[in-house]
């Protein structure tokens, strides 16, 4: 057993002040009776009879005493040392992800882990030191290594929830390189085969003995496939056994291909509770109810309801779940839907099936088109007119000259310096593509095949979308005044127009050339995602208010785009892109969590890397088990006690 | 003095003491001559008292010359058959002023109503205290005497301790003649009350040991931790007191009551033990006349 509070030992002088006061105490009264004779020989008697008469005349001294060393022990707060003398390096990852905030646990979770983390500080030795790892979607050090417990706590408490899902991976990957052994292990292999031994980057102040400490929910998808090694890891479970949580997991809201201005609003619920369920799913257009449906579910199944919806034009559709449960957050998700526009390209093709068809898939589009021949005889005018198109499509044809607009070659590049198309290219094989640029996402090139290419060479500025090994096949260039995107290759020389890829390609270059303005990539976003915002051209500053209202401010570079990475709460957030002369343009996308595993709130025990099992744990540090309550208790125990033998004693 | 004087005198005190007078002259009426169990034999002629001629009354002992004078029927009581010496010796000691009211006050009542009723049967009186300085009232007899009896109680104050023993002895020397004694005492002695009781022996008295105590004495209401300061020779001593002591306490006082019956049944004499609380006539009727004092 040690002491936390060693100084507290100093009440101990108060041992003879109750020694004292019981020597006064002792002075008897004095009382005349009729002859000692009787009593004389009760004392004997009683003397006879108990042994530990002599003990029992001091009792209430001993007792008294035996308070006051039981309250000093408590006051030195000891503990049983189950760690060795040498300090333990412990690297606590508290989870702050969006299933922590469930209140199953009073007041919730992550309150709980944070106050199991600060029963750890409290718990620390000297020679002890800890670093908290915050993880949600990404992982951060609250507090790095140190032995400042005041610091620590100040780090515990300062750690605020994320929305966001869980991403145990990168925190273990973290920790486990931050944990690794202070030196290189003397005397361990160290022959030219052997594989570098990790060495902490933190140096000496790691000590010997480390350990890593989970402390989560356990609703994490993304795990390690075997445990750090030499590094012991174990789990503190937080929440209750049978959570309640009805959650939003799935919200789009599509206009219908057939009639302008109709939205079906299609949203999926799901009970992960252990109990039935009822609620009333209400759907909000700028915040005004227009719909509401009921639901009741089954524990743990799942429904989906679709709300069909005229004349709704733009705005923020929200849905919302009207019922008290345990974790808030997924029981609200925010979509935008856009204004109606018409968007009026001019498609320059001698004929082209796929790409006409997929123009015209977007209700919205008005194509015209014409043949190269008709266009070159006219080229100025048709161009000049460029007002009257908000883009241009040249499929396997450019112009002499571009003046500012938007524009789109197939097969082509525009009469630019810095393009050019270079050599054929057989058989390029598709590397990689952007999957964060509007005109890219949602498509997957991985099933593409092309036959042949023709090396395409952008300036750097450019943004490559679709990677080859033989170099960029698709790129977008955002100039000043200028949006260009280039496909390098003929679409016939490749099976690109039978794949999904292609009409969705299509259409995000109709969204985003035809949009016109500042685009984001995406209106609705999960919680940590990062969000490129494309400001419109001329456009210099960008400001991005968040649900809570906090404000952050970018300057546009030369990049043109903005990421935004501060998503972890879900709700709306705006996006206000200003520029010169007033130029103003504002957008808003919406972040949802609408993740079943953070919305699965049922605490999970057994969690296993690869095939081996994390040890679980009731505490961060099983080590400093405090004993003062129990020394409190005692303590006051023995003065019960002590007031019950001062009673027999005095009371007949 | 002043406490037990006017106790002794008081209304209330004489009429009970007249009442019990009566009562007692009933119990003993038909039974004046030889049927006490007096080892004396009366021979004296002596004349003490007359008293009214009741029916059945031995009619040799009327007073002829009176009926002639007075034309009523006075019986004469020669005391000279029933000559019988009634000794009554107090424990003044101070451990008998203790107690509300004092055992020696007690003692006194029960002396007083012992010595009316025996006075009253024309029995010789003797009371004397159990002291180094005896204090001696009688031998003497008859009711005239009864208001000097009443002075001599009521000037009893308790001072001393209480050494049986060479009381007895010097009382039991001085005092020869067989009787009756009766002893009032709490028998506190620290010397132990056998040598003392043993004097009485000799003589073939019949000795009534009456055991006086305070209720206060039997059940002490002592709490915490005293000093306990003895009354007689300031003798202390240190109690803390619990209920486990006041137990043995009392065990220790039963069997010192039951020590000195023992002694008593075994040695031929009376034992009445008996608390200030009991009504002195109470005592002088039922429990005195049970141990056959007035029998």
């Amino acid at each position: 057993m040690n002491f936390l509070s060693l100084s507290m030992l100093g009440f101990a002088a108060l041992m003879p002040l109750v020694v004292l006061l019981y020597l006064l105490k002792l002075r008897r009264k004095e009382q005349v009776i009729s002859s000692t004779y009787l009593w004389k020989r009760a004392i004997e008697d009683f003397r006879v009879n108990a042994p530990f008469q002599k003990l029992r005349r001091n009792l209430l001294l001993f007792l008294q005493l035996l308070v006051l060393a039981l309250a000093v022990f408590a006051l030195m707060r000891p503990y049983i040392q189950g760690k060795p003398e040498d300090g333990e390096s412990l690297f606590v990852l508290i989870d702050n992800s969006a299933s922590m905030q469930a209140t199953d646990v009073s007041p919730n979770r992550l309150a709980e882990a944070k106050r199991k983390a600060k029963e750890a500080v409290d718990g620390m030795n000297d020679s002890d030191n800890m670093m908290v790892i915050a993880y949600s979607s990404k992982a951060s050090i609250v507090a790095s290594l140190t032995r400042d417990r005041m610091r620590l706590k100040q780090a515990i408490d300062a750690l605020e929830p994320a929305d966001t899902r869980t991403n145990l991976r990168e925190a273990i990957l973290i920790a486990a390189s931050l944990a690794a052994p202070p030196t290189a292990v003397p005397g361990a292999d160290t022959g030219p085969d052997a594989p570098p031994v990790p060495v902490s980057p933190l140096g000496n102040q790691v000590n010997s003995k480390r350990r890593l400490v989970i402390v989560s929910d356990g609703r994490f998808t993304d795990l390690p496939d075997r445990l750090p090694k030499g590094l012991p890891v174990s789990l503190v479970t937080i929440g209750e056994k049978k959570p309640g949580n009805l959650a939003i997991t799935a919200l789009d809201a599509r206009k219908s291909l057939d009639a302008v201005g109709d939205f079906q609003v299609y949203a999926r619920v799901e009970n992960f509770g252990k109990e039935k369920a009822e609620a009333t799913l209400e759907l909000y257009l700028n915040d005004k109810m227009i719909d509401a449906a009921p639901v009741e579910l089954g524990p743990g199944k799942s429904v989906s309801r679709v709300f069909d919806k005229q004349g709704l034009k733009k705005g923020v559709l929200r849905v919302r779940l009207d019922l008290d449960d345990d974790l808030a957050v997924d029981n609200t998700a925010w979509t935008i839907i856009g204004a109606e526009q018409t968007i009026d390209l001019l498609l320059v093709s001698e004929n082209n099936f796929f790409l006409e068809k997929a123009l015209a898939l977007d209700p919205r589009t008005s194509v015209s088109k014409i043949t190269p021949e008709a266009f070159a005889k006219d080229e100025r005018a048709h161009l000049e007119g460029a007002l009257a198109y908000d883009f241009f499509v040249f499929d396997r044809c450019a112009p002499k000259s571009l003046p500012p607009g938007n524009y789109l070659f197939l097969a082509a590049v525009p009469p630019l310096p810095e393009v050019a198309l270079g050599d054929e290219v057989k058989e390029p094989i598709v590397v990689d593509w952007n999957h964060t640029h509007p005109t890219t996402r949602f498509a997957d090139f991985g099933n593409v095949s092309i036959g042949k290419s023709r090396a395409l060479r952008v300036p750097s500025w450019a943004v490559s979308l679709l990677e080859s090994d033989r170099g960029p096949l698709i790129a977008a260039l955002t100039k000043e005044n200028l949006q260009v995107g280039i496909v390098a290759f003929d679409i016939f020389a490749s099976d690109w127009p039978i794949r999904l890829s292609f009409p969705m390609f299509i259409s995000n270059v109709v969204e985003w050339l035809g949009g016109g303005g500042s685009q984001i990539t995406s209106a609705t976003r999960s919680p940590g995602d990062v969000v490129t915002i494309y400001p419109d051209r001329g456009m210099e500053q960008v400001t991005v208010t968040d649900p809570s209202g906090r404000k952050q401010e970018f300057k546009v570079g030369q990049d043109k785009s903005i990421g935004y990475a501060a998503t972890e709460r879900v709700g709306l957030y705006s996006v206000l892109c200003t520029g010169k002369k007033e130029a103003k343009a504002e957008l808003r996308f919406a972040v949802n969590l609408l993740n079943a595993e953070e919305s699965n709130i049922v605490p999970r025990e057994n969690v296993k890397f690869g095939s081996e099992a994390v040890v679980t744990s009731a505490a961060v540090a099983l080590t400093n088990q405090e004993l003062w309550r129990w020394f409190a208790i005692g303590a006051f125990a023995v003065l019960l006690l002590e007031w019950i033998v001062y009673h027999r004693r005095v009371g007949m | 003095m002043a406490t037990n004087a006017p106790a002794l005198l008081d209304p209330e005190f004489m009429t009970r003491l007249e009442q019990l007078s009566t009562v007692s002259r009933k119990i003993f009426r038909g039974r004046l001559k030889g049927e006490r169990r007096s080892k004396k034999k009366g021979m004296s002629v002596e004349f003490a008292d007359y008293r009214d001629y009741s029916q059945g009354d031995d009619p040799r002992f009327l007073d002829w010359n009176v009926y002639g004078r007075l034309d009523r029927l006075f019986l004469k009581q020669f005391l000279e058959e029933e000559d019988l010496f009634v000794y009554i010796l107090i424990d003044p000691s101070e451990s008998m002023g203790f107690g509300s009211p004092t055992k020696l006050g007690y003692a006194a009542r029960v002396a007083a109503a012992i010595a009316y009723i025996s006075l009253a049967n024309l029995d010789r009186v003797t009371i004397s205290t159990l002291g180094p300085n005896p204090l001696q009232f009688g031998p003497t007899r008859g009711k005239r005497q009864v208001w000097r009896m009443f002075d001599f109680l009521g000037r009893l104050e308790p001072a001393g301790g209480t050494d049986l023993a060479p009381a007895c002895k010097h009382f039991a020397l001085k005092h020869r003649t067989k009787g009756v004694v009766v002893i009032l005492s709490d028998f506190l002695d620290k010397g132990g009350y056998q040598t003392a009781l043993r004097y009485f022996l000799q003589h073939q008295m019949d000795v009534f040991v009456l055991q006086l105590f305070a209720p206060e004495e039997v059940e002490p209401p002592l709490a915490g931790d005293l000093k306990l300061l003895d009354v007689e020779d300031s003798d202390i001593a240190e109690v803390s007191v619990s209920p486990a002591l006041l137990k043995i306490y009392q065990r220790n006082l039963g069997a010192f009551t039951g020590g000195l019956r023992d002694f008593c049944v075994k040695s031929g004499f009376a034992y009445l033990s008996a608390t200030t609380a009991v009504p002195f006539d109470q005592l002088i009727l039922n429990s005195l006349r049970r141990a056959g004092l007035f029998q």
